[in-house]
């Protein structure tokens, strides 16, 4: 059997007191779609930061390609560079245009030159229907299309895997879709993603696996349908409903 | 005594023209300095911030009249080494102005968001990349009104270098005052200098605020 292309063995992460990951561990293969489902600040985000290392983990393993990235010697650059990752607030650069967001990781990490940035960067824009809006700053953007920028510059630096933390929760209602829609086609694309949301018919849609953190740990994991529908443990069932209630509530009022 | 224009415009020009010169190098030199001061302070280790926080609060606490004085007396006396007015004016200067700049570049440095950052380090840049493709083209921008004001303020204090012998505009109006006796004409035509240089510099700030203004991001100048 061949070694998943992540790894994670008994994460842990403390920040003072508090233990925030007390033990994670999963695996994904090259071509699927995990989704990360979970109460507000227990440490989702925390996780996937420590995937890359923009936290570091205090204890555990993380194999990326077989290798632990998090042992002395690893260059922890050249493996961001294989790892995208899509934040709940975009966070693209201000001070450059959509096209210039996506190039600027092909040109200073890759080292490419101009012309083939651009080439390369015009091709992720058009992956998320972007191209129309190039030369456009941030500011002049909406949510939904920053977001799906900030989408192209993980997806320009052909990455392994993209994490992605709660990638539609900074985003009015009405623009979740256009976002949803461009991760949908990533995932039959077979593009291996790892993506934290509240969105359980995105999962139910496109996901591998779902995976329910609770508590510092992974509490339970299946497929969608039968975490969905048929959680084993009480806390998943709760956690669910109370996802459910607030769906059905928000509908109602629209 | 009647004056004639043409004979003390000339003098006057030529001061003008050394402050002028003595407030560019000042801001250079205080720029570069501050920078470095500024990136150390958000960025740096423990140990080398608070350096660099002593070297702000130090500079800033000394006039810059005494900084001159130990730089062109104390400084020859206790070393040996010494510098011509000149010289002496643009290295006093800059390092006061270093203090105050590195102030105006830090708030600017602090007011790119975390997540641009984050979101550099995760493409994989490092943390020198960052800082300069990511931090400093914007903060330098959000920083640009500051920074022209501070340079108004270090034009205006070139009048100081007059203490240690350098022939800058307001000793060139002191030399006519003291040979015509007319204070209030030869003082006056200083100040209208000043004025009109530092009223340009405003004018040039405005253009390159709208020059290099980018939609979103602050810096844009206002003009007085």
């Amino acid at each position: 059997m061949p070694e998943p292309l992540l790894k994670v063995v008994n994460l842990k992460k403390r920040f003072g007191s508090l233990e925030v990951l007390k033990g994670v561990s999963f695996e994904i293969d090259r071509g699927e779609t995990k989704v990360i489902i979970g109460p507000s600040g227990a440490g989702k985000s925390t996780l996937l930061r420590c995937i890359n290392r923009l936290v570091e983990p205090d204890e555990g393993e993380i194999y990326f390609n077989g290798v632990n990235i998090l042992s002395e010697d690893i260059d922890i650059k050249s493996v961001r560079s294989k790892i995208g990752f899509v934040f709940q607030h975009f966070n693209l650069f201000k001070h450059l245009t959509a096209l210039e967001n996506v190039k600027i990781g092909l040109k200073i990490v890759k080292k490419m030159d101009d012309k083939e940035a651009t080439e390369k960067a015009y091709k992720a824009l058009e992956m998320v229907k972007m191209s129309d809006h190039a030369h456009k700053y941030p500011a002049q953007l909406s949510g939904g299309q920053q977001q799906r920028v900030a989408i192209a510059r993980a997806l320009a630096m052909d990455p392994e895997i993209i994490l992605f933390d709660e990638p539609t929760s900074a985003l009015d209602p009405q623009l979740v879709g256009e976002v949803l829609d461009v991760m949908k086609d990533l995932a039959k694309k077979n593009v291996t993603m790892l993506v934290v949301t509240h969105e359980i018919g995105f999962a139910l849609s496109v996901a591998d696996e779902i995976m329910f953190f609770y508590d510092g740990i992974i509490w339970e994991s299946g497929p969608p349908r039968d975490v969905v529908y048929n959680p084993k443990k009480p806390e998943t069932k709760t956690f669910l409903e109370r996802i459910f209630e607030l769906y059905a509530s928000s509908e109602g009022e629209s | 005594m009647a004056v004639n224009l043409g004979e003390v415009i000339r003098p006057l020009l030529d001061g003008a023209k050394v402050s002028l010169e003595l407030s560019i190098l000042s801001i250079l030199l205080g720029m570069a300095v501050g920078l470095l001061i500024a990136i150390i302070e958000v960025y740096g280790g423990k140990i080398l911030r608070y350096i660099a926080l002593g070297y702000e609060n130090a500079i800033r606490g000394v006039p810059l009249l005494v900084i001159y004085f130990i730089l062109y007396y104390s400084i020859p006396m206790m070393t040996g080494f010494s510098m011509d007015p000149f010289t002496t004016a643009v290295i006093g200067l800059g390092i006061r102005s270093s203090a105050y700049q590195s102030q105006i570049f830090r708030g600017a440095i602090q007011a790119v968001e975390e997540g641009q950052i984050e979101a550099a380090l995760a493409l994989g840049m490092s943390k020198w990349q960052v800082i300069r493709h990511i931090v400093l083209p914007q903060a330098l921008r959000i920083s640009l009104p500051g920074w022209m004001n501070e340079y108004t303020i270090v034009l205006k204090d070139t009048s100081i270098a007059i203490a240690i012998g350098v022939i800058e505009l307001t000793r060139q109006a002191r030399y006519l005052v003291s040979y015509y006796l007319r204070p209030f004409l030869f003082y006056g035509m200083a100040a209208f200098i000043y004025l009109v240089i530092v009223l340009s510099i405003g004018y040039l700030a405005g253009y390159l605020g709208k020059k290099y203004q980018i939609i979103g991001l602050g810096g844009g100048v206002t003009r007085a």
